[in-house]
C-alpha cells in the first residue's frame, strides 16, 4: 500500500515539472491554489494549537486526581508510599492506579495498589474534628474496587503465570465480603506457586467461615476483612 | 425583521431577570405562602429533638434546620445568635398560639419563632430551599427570612442591636460531614457588604430588608453590620459571630410590635464565588417562595395519587411522597438517588431496592427507573451485586427491585436490558450455592457468611441474605418467561424450590439450637434485622406461618419499646426496622397489631411526619439526622398496602384502614391511577351520609376482596343496577372493572376495635 501512495506522488510531481508555462501562467492554478490554502490552514491551526497550549497553561493542570506522575514504576511506587507516609489516601492511590496503567506488570506496585484498595483505613480521613470518607459514595468505593480488579486482570494477562495478581485479586475479594469469589481466585494464585502466609491464612478463615466453624477463626488467624 | 427578535429576546431576558421564568402560575401566586396556617398539626406525638429538611430536587445539598434553632448544610452552619453570642432558641412551639407546627402543605418548608431573645424582642423565621423545577445544582440554596418585632417603644430610641449573625465549620453533634465539604480544621472568615465569605468564598448573604409601615406594624429600616473589620481565623468547632443586626432610630410610638425582616441566604455546600448572587435574589422572599411552591406542585402531580382519609397519616404520606422523589442530586451526568438529604448522601442495594419499589407504587416509573439503573451499577465482575463490604443481600435485593419495577409499570426496554445482568446475578447465585454445598456442613446449600458491619452486626451466614436472594430470583423468573426462555425459567424455578427448602431447613435446624424462633444468624448471636422479612416482601414463609407468628411475639415481648422495636440497646428505637413485620400482620388478618405498629409510628414521627433510622430515649439522633429514605419508602408501601395489596390472582382493599374509614365521616379514601401488579387502580370510598352505609366507586384491574374496617359490619352490596352481591361474615368480592356499590351495614353494636 504504501508504495503505491509513493507511486502515485512522483508522478504527480513529475505532471507538474512537465507543464508548460502557457495562458495560465498570468494566476495560480488550482494546484497552487490548494497549496497555498494549506499552507494558510497549517498556521491558523499552529496559531489555535499555540493559543490552546497558552490557555491550558493558564487553567489548573489536567492530569489525573492528584496522582503523582513518575517515569518509572519505581518512582510511582516511591510517591505512593510518600502519600501515604502523610495519610493523603487520596494522592496515593491515585499515584498507584496511574503507575499501573503504564507499568501493568510490575509486582510492587500491583501489591502496594490492592494493599491500599483492600485497606480500610485508607476509606477515611480526618476533617473537622472527626473521620470522614476519602470516597464520597459507594459508587466512587466499588467504582475504584472494580478499576483495580480490571487493572489486575489486565496484569494476569500479561503475564499468565505470575501469581501475584490472582493472589491480589482474591484477597481484594475477600476484604469486600465475597468468600467465593476469593477462594477462585486463591486457588488460582496456589497453582502459580504462591505459598504465601496471607494466602493460607485468608482461605483457612474462609473456609472456616463457610463452614459455620467461625468461632476457630479467631484463634488460627482472621481473614483479611478484619 | 432582526429588530423584532431582539425585542423577544430582550423581553425573554426581562422575564428571566424578573423572576418570570419556571413554572409558576397564576393560582401558585395567589395562594403559595408560607405562613401558619399552610402547616398542618404536628403528626408526631413524643417529644424530639425537630429536624426540618430544608431540600430541593437535583440539589447537592440540604440544610437541616436543628432542634438548636441553627442551619446546617453540611458544611456551613448559620446560627441566629442573640446579644450574649448564644444561639437564638428557636423551636418554641408554644409561639403558634400553642399548635405545633407541622407539614407545610405545598413544599419543604418551616417556621419557627422565638420570645426568648431578651428585652422583649422577638423572632421569627421562615425558610426554604428555592427550586425552580428540574434537576438543577442551584437548588442547594437556602432562602431565611427574619423578622424581629421589638417592643413598644415608649420614648424615642437611638440605633441598638438586635441580634447577631455568626457562622461555624462543624458541631459537637448532629452536623454530619457533606461528602465534599473540604477537609480542614480551620477557616478564615470576613464580611464584605453583608457577604459572609469563609476562605475567600461566599458562604452567607445577610441584606436588611423594608417593610412597609401600617399602622398595626410600624415598619423600620434596618443594618446588617460587620462585627471585626478584619479576617478571624477560627477552628471549625468555634462559633464565630460576623454580623450584627441593628435597627435606625427608633422613634416613641404607642403603637405595639415596631418590625425589622433581614434576607438571609445560605449557600450550597462549600460556598459559591465571592461576587455570586443567589438565583432568586432578585425576587422577594414571597415570589421566590410562590416559585418555588409551583414547582413543587408540578412534580408532586405526576404519578399516582392517594389521598387518606386520617389527616395525621396523610401529611406523614405527602412527606414521604416528597422525600422519595425529591431527595436526588445529579451527578456525573446522571441522577443519583439519597437514603437522606444530610448524612447518607448515596444509595446502598438494600435501601434502594426499598426506593425503587416506592417510587414505582407512587406510579414514577420514570425516577424508579433511574435508581434502578444506578443500582445496577453495583454489579461485580462474577455477577454479585455489592454496594457494601459484605453486604450479600444486594444481588437478591438488585434482582427482586427489577421485578417490582417491570411489575408496577416500569419501561420494558430497560428492564430488557438488565435482565441480562439480572441472570449473571442468579447464576452467581447458583455458584455460591453449589460451592456451599459440595463443602457441606450446617450452611451447607447456602450464600457463603457474611459480615455486612450493619444491621445483624455480626459475621456468619444471615437469613436475610437467603431470604432476599430467594425473593430476587422469584422476581426474575417470570421476566425471563415473559422473554420466551422458557427453559431458563424451568431452571430458575427448580432452583428456588431447592433453595427454599434447604434455608428453612437449616434454619429450623438453627432455631432448635438457639432455641427461639427464625434467628437472625445461622450460628446465633447478631441483631434482628433480614429474618424481618422472610413473610414480606421475601415471601419464604407465609404471613401466617408459625415461626413468623412465634418471632413476631417474641420481638413484642423482649424488643420493643414504646410500641417500636428496639435496636442494640433497650433504649434505642428503630423507626422502620418493624415496618415488614407490620406488613405481615397485615396479610394474616391482624388488623389490631397492624393499626397498633401504625399509630406507634406515626407517635414517633418528627411533626412534619419523617422518619428516623433510630433514636436514643432522649429523642436524639447524634449524627443520623431525619429524614430517612428507607423510613420514606417503606411508609408508602405500608400505608398503599392498608389500602390494597396483591394476593394470588386478586386485590386485597382496605385490610388495614382507620375504623369506619375515619373519624370523620365526610372524610374519603382517593386513590387514582396507583399501579398494581395487574394494572392501575381508581378507587373512592367514602361513609354515607347518614352513616349507615358507604360508597365505593373504583375501577378494578382484577377481582377485589373487601376486608371493611371494623367496627361497622357489612350486610349487603348493592351495585348500581340494584344487583346484590354476596356477603359473608361481612366480606365480599368485588368483580374487575369500573362500578359503583353501595354498602349497607348491619345496625349498630358492634365495636370489635378502637380504630
Amino acid at each position: 500500500m504504501s508504495g503505491g501512495r509513493r507511486a502515485k506522488r512522483s508522478s504527480t510531481g513529475r505532471a507538474m515539472a512537465s507543464r508548460s508555462p502557457d495562458g495560465r501562467r498570468g494566476g495560480p492554478g488550482p494546484r497552487a491554489r490548494i497549496l497555498a490554502g494549506l499552507i494558510v490552514f497549517f498556521i491558523v491551526a499552529a496559531a489555535v494549537f499555540a493559543w490552546s497550549r497558552f490557555m491550558d497553561g493558564r487553567a489548573p493542570a489536567r492530569t489525573s486526581a492528584r496522582s503523582v506522575q513518575a517515569s518509572d514504576a519505581a518512582g510511582f511506587a516511591r510517591a505512593g508510599r510518600a502519600a501515604e507516609t502523610r495519610l493523603d489516601y487520596a494522592t496515593a492511590l491515585a499515584t498507584y492506579r496511574d503507575g499501573l496503567k503504564r507499568f501493568p506488570n510490575d509486582e510492587i506496585l500491583l501489591g502496594s495498589y490492592a494493599t491500599a484498595i483492600k485497606n480500610a483505613s485508607f476509606a477515611v480521613r480526618p476533617s473537622r474534628g472527626r473521620l470522614v470518607p476519602v470516597a464520597a459514595n459507594s459508587h466512587e468505593r466499588v467504582g475504584a474496587a472494580l478499576e483495580a480488579i480490571a487493572l489486575l486482570e489486565a496484569a494476569q494477562r500479561a503475564r499468565p503465570q505470575a501469581s501475584q495478581a490472582p493472589l491480589q485479586k482474591g484477597l481484594l475479594y475477600a476484604a469486600w465480603g465475597l468468600p467465593e469469589d476469593a477462594l477462585v481466585e486463591l486457588y488460582g494464585a496456589v497453582t502459580r506457586g504462591d505459598r504465601s502466609p496471607e494466602l493460607e491464612r485468608t482461605a483457612t478463615a474462609i473456609t472456616l467461615l463457610q463452614m459455620g466453624r467461625g468461632s476457630e477463626v479467631d484463634q488460627k488467624g482472621s481473614p483479611a476483612s478484619r | 425583521m432582526r429588530n423584532a427578535w431582539w425585542t423577544v429576546f430582550a423581553l425573554a431576558a426581562a422575564a428571566q431577570f424578573a423572576g418570570c421564568s419556571g413554572p409558576q402560575s397564576k393560582d401558585a401566586q395567589d395562594d403559595a405562602r408560607l405562613h401558619l396556617d399552610d402547616f398542618t398539626t404536628a403528626v408526631g406525638t413524643i417529644p424530639v429533638r425537630r429536624v426540618d429538611a430544608l431540600f430541593a430536587p437535583g440539589g447537592h445539598s440540604a440544610t437541616a434546620w436543628l432542634g438548636d434553632g441553627t442551619l446546617w448544610n453540611g458544611d456551613v452552619e448559620l446560627a441566629l445568635l442573640d446579644l450574649a453570642g448564644r444561639p437564638v432558641p428557636l423551636d418554641d412551639g408554644l409561639a403558634f398560639q400553642g399548635r405545633e407546627l407541622g407539614l407545610h402543605r405545598d413544599a419543604p418548608a418551616a417556621i419557627r419563632a422565638s420570645t426568648s431573645g431578651g428585652g422583649g424582642l422577638r423572632y421569627t423565621v421562615r425558610a426554604f430551599a428555592p427550586w425552580t423545577g428540574g434537576d438543577a445544582d442551584s437548588a442547594s440554596w437556602t432562602r431565611v427570612a427574619l423578622e424581629v418585632t421589638l417592643p413598644t417603644v415608649t420614648s424615642e430610641r437611638s440605633s441598638f442591636a438586635v441580634a447577631r449573625i455568626g457562622l461555624r465549620a462543624a458541631g459537637e453533634s448532629e452536623h454530619p460531614l457533606h461528602p465534599e465539604a473540604t477537609p480542614a480544621d480551620s477557616f478564615r472568615y470576613e464580611v464584605r457588604e453583608g457577604r459572609l465569605l469563609r476562605d475567600g468564598r461566599l458562604v452567607a448573604l445577610v441584606r436588611a430588608t423594608v417593610v412597609a409601615s401600617s399602622t398595626e406594624r410600624p415598619g423600620l429600616k434596618g443594618r446588617a453590620e460587620p462585627l471585626e473589620r478584619g479576617p478571624i481565623i477560627a477552628p471549625a468547632l468555634r462559633r464565630v459571630p460576623l454580623i450584627s443586626l441593628e435597627t435606625d432610630r427608633v422613634p416613641a410610638s404607642t403603637l405595639p410590635g415596631p418590625v425589622l425582616t433581614f434576607d438571609v441566604w445560605l449557600a450550597p455546600v462549600g460556598g459559591v464565588s465571592a461576587d455570586l448572587e443567589p438565583p432568586d435574589a432578585a425576587l422577594s422572599f414571597d415570589a421566590s417562595f410562590a416559585r418555588t411552591v409551583a414547582a413543587w406542585r408540578a412534580e408532586m402531580a405526576q404519578g399516582a395519587t392517594m389521598e387518606h382519609p386520617d389527616p395525621r397519616l396523610q401529611a406523614a404520606l405527602v412527606n414521604a411522597h416528597r422525600l422519595l422523589v425529591g431527595n436526588r442530586e445529579r451527578r456525573s451526568g446522571a441522577t443519583h438517588f439519597l437514603g437522606s438529604p444530610f448524612q447518607y448522601r448515596d444509595l446502598y442495594l438494600r435501601d434502594g431496592a426499598r426506593v425503587v419499589h416506592a417510587l414505582a407504587l407512587l406510579g414514577r416509573a420514570d425516577l424508579a427507573g433511574q435508581a434502578l439503573t444506578s443500582l445496577y451499577e453495583f454489579q461485580w465482575p462474577g455477577g454479585a451485586f455489592l454496594s457494601q463490604r459484605g453486604q450479600l443481600d444486594g444481588t437478591g435485593q438488585a434482582l427482586w427491585a427489577l421485578g417490582s419495577y417491570a411489575a408496577l409499570g416500569g419501561d420494558p426496554a430497560l428492564v430488557d436490558r438488565l435482565v441480562g445482568p439480572a441472570l449473571r446475578g442468579a447464576r452467581w447465585i447458583a455458584l455460591q450455592r453449589a460451592s456451599a454445598t459440595l463443602r457441606g456442613g450446617p450452611a451447607a446449600g447456602l450464600l457463603p457468611y457474611a459480615d455486612p458491619r450493619d444491621n445483624e452486626l455480626a459475621r456468619g451466614h444471615l437469613f436475610g441474605n437467603d431470604a432476599w436472594a430467594i425473593a430476587g430470583l422469584e422476581a426474575l423468573a417470570p421476566l425471563v418467561r415473559a422473554r420466551g426462555r422458557a427453559a431458563t425459567a424451568d431452571t430458575l424455578a427448580a432452583e428456588i424450590r431447592a433453595y427454599r427448602v434447604r434455608l428453612l431447613d437449616a434454619w429450623d435446624a438453627a432455631a432448635r439450637r438457639q432455641g427461639r424462633a427464625l434467628p437472625p444468624v445461622l450460628e446465633g448471636g447478631g441483631r434482628d434485622w433480614g429474618n424481618l422479612s422472610a413473610a414480606y416482601p421475601c415471601g419464604v414463609l407465609a404471613a401466617d406461618d408459625a415461626r413468623v407468628v412465634a418471632l413476631d411475639r417474641f420481638l413484642r415481648a423482649y424488643h420493643t419499646r414504646d410500641g417500636l422495636l428496639t435496636y442494640g440497646p433497650s433504649d434505642s428505637v428503630h423507626h422502620y426496622l418493624g415496618f415488614d413485620r407490620t406488613q405481615a400482620a397485615l396479610r394474616r388478618g391482624d388488623r389490631a397489631a397492624f393499626r397498633a405498629d401504625l399509630e406507634a409510628i406515626l407517635d414517633h414521627a418528627q411533626p412534619d411526619g419523617s422518619g428516623f433510622e433510630f433514636a436514643s430515649r432522649d429523642g436524639r439522633y447524634g449524627e443520623n439526622l431525619p429524614p430517612h429514605g428507607t423510613f420514606a419508602a417503606m411508609f408508602v408501601d405500608l400505608v398503599r398496602s392498608s389500602i390494597v395489596y396483591e394476593r394470588g390472582d386478586s386485590l386485597v382493599l382496605f385490610a388495614g384502614a382507620p375504623a369506619n374509614l375515619a373519624a370523620d365521616a365526610s372524610a374519603g379514601l382517593v386513590v387514582r391511577a396507583l399501579p398494581t401488579r395487574f394494572g392501575a387502580l381508581d378507587l373512592a370510598a367514602r361513609i354515607a351520609p347518614d352513616g349507615v352505609g358507604a360508597v365505593i366507586e373504583a375501577t378494578l384491574p382484577v377481582p377485589a376482596t373487601v376486608a371493611w374496617p371494623p367496627p361497622a359490619r357489612v350486610r349487603a352490596v348493592i351495585d348500581s343496577n340494584g344487583t346484590p352481591r354476596p356477603v359473608t361474615d361481612g366480606r365480599f368480592t368485588l368483580p374487575a372493572g369500573r362500578a359503583t356499590w353501595r354498602l349497607e351495614f348491619e345496625p349498630a353494636g358492634g365495636g370489635e376495635e378502637g380504630r
